[in-house]
């Protein structure tokens, strides 16, 4: 059994449903992410294990007991909101302190533990001070400092870094994953920001409509997309996708896009079906930039439309021979110019394909190497 | 004050000026006068001043009658108050959490009924329960008359507060009443002052309600001021009361506003 289990979580605002049958197991000592556009019902799964709204169906189970029918001061649950909700007329210490009042503890105890969880997140010193003396930062150490004083079974943290600027959002991103792993708490966290949840997480959760898509490692969700979704979702830059048709000649199948026709493999002779509509995805970084005229079954005749340098790396917007746009990511010793004419290599073992109308991914086919054609660009075929 | 001054040209700017002080003097004039005639040597109301005395604010520290009408004044309205606010406390978390506009609809219709309309429904009904006449009378239409004010400056107050500092609360172990007392109650209390002195100077002013209700025996200082101004003309000592009490008022209001920014809930 594991130590979290949401079993067929539903729940309906006014008619809307927003979540429906949610399943999730998470173990003990993990740091889970629940991630998702907003209105996917990400928060709402947060609230109703914290206790804050109530499931209108299944059940929620933590550290082997039912807690889905406890109010929210019984469940032993720690929650760090997004604007910290910090008692304003109470200080730093007061706040801390405010839960182990309804423990068994004596006043020494108190201090003791009030100090130390402080020592812990790096606000020693800082006891007599009021929350509008600190900064956001501070006070978002405040809050996860008050969470985690009364060492609860679960810690649960409703997008706790959005309000912080980008540089103290990284830095406050390590530091969390290194208190969570010290003390060993198991986590779930709310977030909309997929980088925040890619560093962070154990495993997560990605979210649409109030449903889970897909509960993985960060590595399988960029790697092993369930659907278009996900794979859309996951990956900045985003991955590149383009609907295409099965055609089946010569007794293959083939795939004709971006100018090129590429062949197509299914595993195990799964059927692969003429006229099937797919979409195909392939990552930015899937995609190496060459010469023009590097005549190959992978390479696609493409034209630089515009180049963004980030300084590492550059980002390459191009467009093939038969209108579609891609974006492809070059190393900066080999940064194309706009207008130039190039090719891009693609990593077929890498390319992902999807059934075009379930947009479930489509592990059984595999992209293959087209014929090697004569390049695009010496024919003057470029539009 | 004046936001938008950047865009206005010099003329325009005085006339607006101009405006703004006459609108402040039309406003404290009468305040002014009542404070500056109270110091008149005159034994009658005149302006411009006879000579400037102290002589009836001694003979109003010496007069017992209108002390006692000050005094049942004040005693009214702290005894009304303090029963609004026992009232209202519960009141508006229900309010608030439910968020029942009808029943929050009822609760401050008062606030736009005439009070004589009402005031005459209070007196029969007072009248069936046998209730008529007495001072405990008047605290209880008082206390009516100044709940639906303390109940909209605290639910206001209650509604400005962050509902997540509630749930903080509870996430921490607290319950409900542990809650209130810890968390809600210190952030309203500044909203709960403000509405208890609102509620206070209402109930202390009050002339129409409390001659509905009263026998002539406790009279309170408005109503004795007003039954005295018809029957014998103005009392210079009503003059030196009025000039202490626009002061002590005035006093409040700068503290209200100071402390607790208290125009917001108007």
């Amino acid at each position: 059994m594991s130590y979290l289990v949401l079993d067929g979580l539903s729940k309906t605002f006014r008619q809307v449903e927003v979540l429906r049958d949610i399943r999730l197991n998470v173990e003990e000592g993990e740091f889970i992410c629940l991630l998702g556009p907003s209105g996917s019902g990400k928060s709402t799964i947060l609230r109703l294990i914290g206790g804050f709204e109530w499931p209108d169906g299944g059940s929620i189970e933590l550290a082997g007991r039912h807690i889905h029918d406890l109010p929210p001061n019984r469940r032993d649950i720690g929650f760090v909101f997004q604007d910290y909700a910090l008692f304003p007329h109470m200080t730093v210490e007061e706040n801390v302190r405010f839960g182990l009042a309804y423990r068994k503890m004596d006043k020494a105890e108190m201090r003791e533990r009030v100090l130390s969880v402080l020592g812990l997140v790096g606000l020693t010193g800082m006891e007599k001070r009021y929350p509008r003396q600190l900064s956001g930062g501070q006070q978002q150490r405040v809050a996860i400092a008050r969470a985690i004083a009364l060492r609860p079974t679960l810690l649960l943290l409703d997008e706790p870094l959005s309000n912080l600027d980008a540089k103290l959002r990284r830095q406050i991103r390590l530091e969390m994953r290194q208190l969570q792993r010290e003390l060993g708490i198991t986590t779930v966290m709310v977030t909309h920001d997929q980088e925040e949840a890619m560093t962070m997480s154990d495993r997560i959760a990605i979210l649409q409509n109030g449903m889970i898509q897909q509960f993985d490692t960060p590595l399988r969700l960029y790697r092993e997309p369930v659907n278009l979704f996900v794979a859309g979702f996951i990956g900045d830059p985003p991955i590149n996708l383009q609907p295409c048709r099965v055609e089946i000649a010569d007794g293959g199948a083939e795939l004709p896009v971006w100018g090129k026709r590429f062949r197509l493999d299914a595993r195990d002779g799964a059927p692969i079906g003429n006229g099937r509509e797919l979409v195909l995805g392939i990552r930015p970084e899937n995609l190496r930039v060459t010469d023009a005229d590097e005549a190959s079954g992978s390479v696609i005749a493409a034209k630089v439309e515009a180049v963004e340098h980030l300084g590492g790396s550059a980002l390459v917007h191009a467009r093939t021979t038969d209108g579609s746009r891609l974006c492809a990511v070059a190393p900066p010793q080999d940064v194309p110019q706009a207008g130039q004419r190039i090719g891009l290599a693609v990593q077929t073992d890498a390319a992902l394909l999807f059934d075009g109308n379930t947009t479930n991914r489509l592990p059984e086919l595999v992209l293959q190497e087209g014929r090697p054609q004569v390049p695009a660009s010496s024919t003057g075929g470029m539009p | 004050m004046n936001a938008g001054g950047k865009w206005l040209s010099g003329s325009v700017k005085a006339l607006y000026h101009g405006a703004v002080w006459l609108a402040f003097l039309f406003v404290t004039a009468p305040g002014l006068l009542m404070i500056i005639v109270a110091f008149n040597d005159a034994d009658y109301f005149s302006f411009p001043l006879k000579g400037v005395s102290l002589r009836w604010f001694v003979e109003m520290a010496e007069n017992g009658n209108y002390r006692g009408s000050v005094v049942s004044s004040l005693r009214l309205a702290l005894y009304a108050t303090a029963l609004s606010v026992l009232l209202t406390l519960p009141a508006s978390l229900w309010l608030h959490r439910r968020a029942n506009r009808f029943v929050e609809t009822v609760l401050l219709a008062p606030l736009f009924f005439p009070l004589v309309i009402w005031s005459l429904g209070l007196l029969q009904l007072y009248g069936m329960f046998g209730l008529s006449g007495r001072f405990v009378t008047l605290v209880l239409a008082h206390t009516v008359m100044v709940t639906p004010f303390i109940l909209r400056v605290v639910l206001q107050s209650l509604r400005e507060m962050n509902s997540r500092l509630e749930e903080a609360a509870y996430s921490l172990g607290a319950g409900k009443w542990s809650t209130f007392r810890r968390v809600i109650f210190p952030i309203i209390l500044p909203g709960v002052m403000v509405g208890a002195v609102f509620g206070y100077l209402i109930s202390f002013t009050d002339v129409t309600l409390t001659m509905f209700i009263s026998s002539s025996g406790n009279t309170t200082f408005p109503v004795r001021v007003y039954s005295e101004q018809r029957s014998e003309g103005l009392n210079m000592v009503v003059l030196a009361w009025s000039a202490v009490i626009t002061f002590v008022i005035f006093i409040i209001s700068l503290i209200g506003e100071k402390f607790a920014r208290w125009s917001r809930y108007f």
